[in-house]
């Protein structure tokens, strides 16, 4: 008899803190973001947003790029494939276990 | 895993701030796109239809032509430099109107000043097939 796996092991470690959960659910509706759209979004300061962002860099999850608007410089986050993919995948586990 | 595992409760809660960052971005993406390919669609539909009335007139043809490119400067460094987030998509969208409406619209103004100088025939439903693409580009990034 095979039972089918708890949801809880299609949980993932890196996405599962809520700063960064928030991160990647904003990037994952965009194509990419400007970090001070992410930073309002999801309501949290520069300097806690640029630690989650390097743990999420370090894990592979997004890709960052600076430049500049004219003269400002500018930072874009967008999530790579398999960022999108973890995500996809810890969302259906979490709806698993929401029963919805 | 080593982060407590959430209840079905939370787990549910997750999944609706996740549904609510989504409408966040929906709802912040686009709009200066969106604006700028209306824009530039009726920018264009006036400008083609102004061609056609004003015949072989140069001097109307080059005050046309510079309102016209005031219009897209307007336009363009009002409405494109600010954008924060973009839809998935948005490029080949994106891409997809802009390299139509190009095309267009130099065919417009290639057969419009060389051949059909003049003919309002031309030039009304060149207009409108030009602005077309812009148009339905600012239609697909509402509805992204």
């Amino acid at each position: 008899m095979s039972a089918e796996p708890h949801p809880r092991h299609r949980l993932d470690e890196v996405v599962h803190q809520p700063v960064r959960f928030s991160i990647v659910a904003t990037l994952a509706a965009s194509a990419d973001a400007e970090f001070s759209f992410v930073r309002d979004t999801v309501q949290v300061s520069d300097s806690v947003l640029s630690k989650q962002v390097a743990v999420l860099e370090g894990a592979g999850y997004i890709h960052v790029t600076k430049g500049y608007v004219g003269k400002r410089p500018r930072t874009w986050l967008r999530l790579t494939d398999a960022g999108r993919a973890a995500f996809t995948a810890h969302l259906e586990a979490l709806r698993a276990i929401a029963g919805t | 895993m080593t982060a407590p595992l959430p209840t079905p409760h939370e787990a549910a809660g997750l999944v609706a701030t996740a549904d609510r960052l989504e409408a966040a971005v929906r709802g912040a993406a686009g709009w200066r796109y969106i604006a700028w390919l209306t824009g530039m669609s009726v920018a264009t539909l006036q400008y083609g239809a102004a061609l056609g009335v004003a015949g072989t007139d140069d001097r109307s043809g080059l005050v046309l032509s510079a309102a016209f490119g005031a219009c897209v400067a307007l336009l363009s460094l009002t409405l494109l430099p600010g954008a924060r987030v973009n839809r998935p998509g948005f490029g080949a969208r994106w891409a997809r109107a802009v390299v139509t409406w190009g095309l267009l619209f130099a065919a417009m103004m290639v057969l419009g000043l060389l051949v059909f100088r003049g003919e309002l025939g031309f030039w009304l439903p060149a207009a409108v097939l030009s602005a077309l693409p812009l148009a339905l580009g600012a239609r697909a990034e509402s509805r992204a």
